[in-house]
């Protein structure tokens, strides 16, 4: 008897859990409709972009997802997803999208996925020039002005000793997954440097601030585009220039122990789903068209690190850049009407 | 007093232990001049680390598996009729119901929960769910909270249906019990970042990924308890059975699983726990919720965040065990009574369901016509974060000078000379040396070989000065932690309210996921390793505490009046008695420690930490191939110490089987049991059980 009176009871929290489902949501998030022109119903499209774990890219994806939605009418989910995670779901169609490449990490995935025709196609470049060095603060340059080069480094690695790298000077990466060639860089240039991960962007950032305040010498792996180089006075360390062995290392992600001069530059580019265009002509179209400065980028990651929501921050630069991203609008229009 | 003569017995058992701390001082010395001597000779005449040409490339096959797969996965009827429509369905449906427990808005999502923990558990269980649930939303995490939640649900129901059939399959064949044990080792020990690669490949990123993972790391308990629960059962009673003609399968459903219950429940319950455990790490396979916001605080270096995180899943996880606890107590008690109590009160048990029913489509009308709020109301949340993260920055400048001198030190003093010497001793002897610890351990030529093997592979992979760094990591955060737990043990065992103090702290720290512990360090110690063996060393506490309290508490009274009635002080019968009769539950105490050390020092590649678990980081983004052999490194690594301690411990008296009430003991009395069951307790009882088990390593 029990056990028939539990089925009935269960009989009913189904129902009501049915009953439940078929009333209509809520609130749904209704698109913000802008002021200019017809915004097309592409509701029942939805783009799953990819946000890597640094602010550069919750800026990128910010703006995107606002103009996707508001004046194309889209469905955007954003995935916040580690670097290394990113290209096998964009083959298979799981991300549609990842608004910033770094070449130099990526150059295997490039060949693999975009030139061996595995699924993802080359979106073109955001616009913004990346470059990964060496940063050391510039009041550092103040004792010792032989830093502004490796030569300098030679003598001076003994400044930068921490309990951490014993007898070598250290040189701070970021997290495991940036692609770095410091070991061998030191090692074939014969600097007594000994790398040490902080583990992210952040622990890095934590380090310099620390070092900053108390004028300390510090050495760490970094790059440009980012805010912290508006907030700090960081000077690159000039490293010997790209030699085309070094160019083919960084394409490849051979050989990585013979690596021995500076970073080759690193325009940042787009990567899509090959089904993209099939399946979203107009959220194609914008993001093939999406490019702007380093600026436009920092000032939004600025605001976000100050503590904007990615979103408002977004919605702060849309308000005052029309003129930038309407063209990557229109692209997308005209990709609608086709 | 008058001493009863019986008690001149007992001398048998404390005599031989109070002979053997007294004498074996000149031998010890004696020994460690031979292993001193050793080690000179052997860093003076022979060159360190393993020969390169002894080396093979481990990585290849996994690097073309992956090759294979990205240029196969579109065409090949694997992916295309089973992987790929298996993925989108498994995502596609916990969305959905991530999506209608949201259409049930806040209030009908509290209201469900609490009917179903009434139902299940009592009133008092509903009460208690309320107020979590509650507390959730304050925290502000109730969307992360329902997601995390619809992850371990479904999570823990794949594993059991999984771990049930196998675990009873595992009882009735020893030969697949041997085979079983190492798979299960293994799925527990390799850190989940060096599956990742290949899930991704296999799965893509979400649900479904993030799912196999969970499962690969919660599967076990529900395995190992299963069968233990019904090996357990008295012979006797199946022999009763068999001999009114049952089949066995009637056996199986009448008299094992009805008496195994307790244990199998234990096993749902430690599922449970493991998963949630382990909810971080679906975050990185970008899988949303409580891990996520973790996994974020980690990277952003926000204490409080993180803090306040990890405290939501901490509140989960009591709620989850404690519900499942009382529902699995409740079942034996109430079978077949119609009245259920609320309160003191009978109230017949339909009344109970209409009122459930009641009170969930009222919630739901309520939420969705009068409040009309789907989540959790924004204005009513609570911000501990803030709080926080302002005592962390006090703590970093009030006591930065000392934590950096602390670090310098540990660096200094321990962690490079101990990874100098092991880098520094020909690889001969460090695998010799493992090999004769084993030898020494367990008195079996062969588990003492097998360890010998097992190092060396470990430079055969190439590995081998990573390796040494790993585990001159894991020696020192091993010492330091078993030199805080053991004394605190000690005191604890000596005193109830100590031992009361304690357990709250304990039962806390076994619940956060290991992920949360490396935040507060980052910010006290900076990078490095020093941070990475704080978090392990403190990590690790919780179990070796307990077990030495409970080691002591549980010689026997007539040992200690013995050794009273003979005069010896407090501190005598501790130092001569208690402990050495304690030794088999103090090292399995550090069996423990051991572990839970290495799977921190792991993670801590995260917070520059090095070793193997930068490897299998770096490995993740760069050469998956590389960071799947770091990963079986780990495995050798962790196999070879965890039994090599393990022997250890039984050697000295074979009967460590504990009770049902020195488990439920150790793993708390009845919420937040985790970790212990992870590699030692049921590992003991299952050998004891079992005797086939021991032959293979």
């Amino acid at each position: 008897v029990t056990r028939t009176r539990t089925k009935v009871g269960l009989a009913i929290l189904a129902s009501l859990a049915a009953l439940a489902a078929s009333c209509s949501s809520v609130s749904s998030s209704t698109p913000g409709g802008g002021s200019s022109g017809a915004v097309p119903d592409n509701s029942g499209t939805t783009i799953n972009i990819a946000i890597s774990p640094w602010l550069g890219s919750a800026a990128n994806v910010a703006v995107a997802q606002a103009l996707l939605q508001d004046k194309l009418g889209y469905t955007v989910k954003t995935t916040a997803i580690d670097e290394y995670a990113q290209f096998p779901p964009l083959a298979n169609g799981t991300l549609d999208a990842t608004l910033e490449v770094w070449p130099s990490g990526h150059g295997a995935d490039y060949k693999k996925y975009i030139a061996g025709n595995n699924g993802v196609i080359d979106g073109g470049l955001n616009g913004v020039p990346g470059q990964i060095g060496w940063w050391i603060p510039t009041y550092m340059l103040n004792d010792h002005p032989e830093l502004a080069t490796w030569e300098g480094l030679k003598q001076d690695a003994e400044l930068f000793k921490t309990a951490e790298s014993g007898n070598a000077g250290q040189i701070l990466d970021g997290a495991p997954s940036f692609v770095t060639y410091d070991q061998p860089i030191a090692d074939n240039l014969g600097l007594n440097l000994k790398v040490v991960y902080g583990g992210s962007e952040d622990a890095e950032l934590a380090a310099l601030d620390t070092a900053y305040q108390k004028q300390a010498p510090i050495l760490m792996y970094f790059w440009t585009p980012h805010w912290a180089q508006q907030k700090y006075d960081l000077t690159q360390i000039q490293l010997p220039a790209v030699s085309d062995q070094c160019k083919q290392i960084a394409a490849t992600g051979e050989n990585a122990d013979q690596y021995n001069c500076a970073y080759v530059p690193d325009p940042l580019y787009k990567a899509f789903n090959d089904q993209l265009q099939t399946k979203a002509p107009a959220a194609f179209a914008f993001l093939k068209a999406f490019s702007y400065t380093a600026a436009d980028q920092n000032g939004i990651g600025l605001d976000i690190h100050d503590g904007m929501k990615p979103a408002d921050a977004a919605q702060k630069w849309i308000d005052a850049n029309p003129t930038v991203w309407q063209p990557w609008v229109d692209a997308g229009l005209a990709a609608q009407s086709s | 007093v008058a001493v009863p003569v019986r008690q001149v017995e007992d001398l048998g058992e404390i005599a031989p232990v109070v002979h053997a701390v007294d004498s074996p001082w000149r031998r010890r010395a004696v020994w460690a001049g031979v292993v001193i001597a050793a080690l000179t000779l052997g860093i003076m005449l022979f060159s360190g680390g393993f020969p390169g040409s002894l080396t093979v490339d481990a990585a290849k096959p996994f690097n073309a598996f992956s090759d294979w797969v990205i240029t196969h996965q579109r065409t090949n009827p694997l992916f295309v009729n089973f992987l790929v429509p298996l993925k989108d369905g498994i995502n596609a449906a916990l969305d959905r119901v991530v999506l209608q427990l949201e259409r049930f808005t806040w209030l009908g999502v509290l209201g469900l929960a609490v009917a179903i923990a009434g139902l299940l558990a009592g009133w008092r269980m509903a009460v208690l769910t309320a107020a979590g649930f509650f507390a959730l939303g304050l925290l502000g995490l109730w969307e992360e909270s329902l997601q995390t939640l619809a992850l371990v649900l479904l999570s823990v129901g794949v594993a059991l249906a999984i771990g049930l059939p196998l675990g009873i399959l595992a009882a009735r064949h020893p030969r697949l019990e041997s085979v079983l044990r190492p798979v299960l080792d293994a799925m527990q020990t390799i850190p989940a970042f060096a599956y990742l690669v290949p899930l991704v490949l296999l799965f893509s990123i979400g649900t479904t990924s993030a799912m196999i993972a969970t499962v690969i790391f919660s599967l076990p308990p529900a395995i190992r308890l299963t069968s233990l629960g019904i090996r357990t059962v008295p012979e006797t009673s199946v022999e009763v059975g068999e001999s009114f003609g049952s089949t066995s399968w009637q056996v199986l459903r009448k008299i094992q699983l009805p008496l195994a219950k307790p244990s199998i429940m234990l096993g749902v319950n430690q599922t449970i726990m493991m998963a949630l455990g382990i909810i971080v790490i679906a975050a990185t396979v970008g899988y949303p919720g409580l891990g996520l916001s973790v996994y974020q605080a980690l990277q952003n270096l926000n204490v409080g965040e993180a803090l306040a995180a990890g405290l939501g899943i901490v509140i989960l996880a009591i709620v989850l065990d404690r519900v499942t606890y009382a529902w699995s107590t409740r079942e034996r008690a109430r079978r077949g009574s119609k009245v259920i109590r609320v309160f003191g009160w009978s109230v017949p048990r339909r009344v109970g369901w209409i009122a459930a029913v009641v009170v969930v489509a009222a919630a739901i009308v309520i939420g969705r016509q009068v409040l009309r709020q789907e989540l959790f109301p924004t204005g009513w949340t609570v911000s501990i974060a803030e709080p926080v993260n302002r005592t962390v920055d006090w703590i970093t400048q009030t006591f930065g000078g000392i934590t950096g001198r602390i670090t310098d030190v540990v660096v200094r003093f321990a962690l490079d000379p101990l990874r100098s010497l092991l880098t520094g001793l020909p690889w001969w002897m460090v695998a010799g040396g493992a090999g004769l610890a084993a030898w020494a351990a367990s008195r079996r030529i062969g588990l003492a070989i097998a360890s010998f093997l097992l190092i060396t592979a470990i430079g055969v992979f190439g590995m081998w000065d990573i390796a040494m760094d790993t585990l001159s990591q894991v020696i020192v955060g091993v010492a330091l932690s078993v030199a805080i737990a053991i004394p605190l043990g000690i005191w604890s065992s000596q005193s109830d309210r100590v031992q009361r103090a304690l357990r709250p702290f304990l039962d806390v720290m076994q619940t956060m996921p290991q992920f949360v512990y490396l935040v507060p360090v980052i910010a006290l110690f900076a990078v490095g390793r020093v941070p990475g063996v704080i978090a392990a060393l403190v990590y690790a506490l919780p179990p070796c505490i307990r077990l030495t309290d409970l080691g002591i508490r549980q010689v026997s009274a007539e040992a200690v009046e013995a050794a009273v009635a003979f005069g010896a002080t407090k501190r005598q019968v501790l130092r001569r008695v208690q402990l050495p009769l304690a030794r088999p539950s103090i090292l399995l105490g550090v069996n423990q420690t051991i572990m839970m050390v290495l799977s921190v020092v792991i993670i801590a590649g995260l917070i520059g930490g090095g070793g193997l678990g930068l490897e299998v980081l770096r490995g993740l983004n760069h050469d998956p191939g590389r960071g799947m052999v770091a990963g079986i490194c780990i495995l050798l690594l962790a196999i070879v110490i965890d039994r090599t301690t393990q022997a250890m411990g039984q050697a000295t008296t074979r009967s460590a089987t504990p009770t049902e009430h020195q488990v439920g003991w150790l793993f708390g009395p009845s919420w937040l049991r985790r970790s212990t069951v992870q590699v030692g307790v049921s590992d003991v009882s299952m050998e004891t059980g079992t005797d086939t088990g021991e032959e293979e390593v």
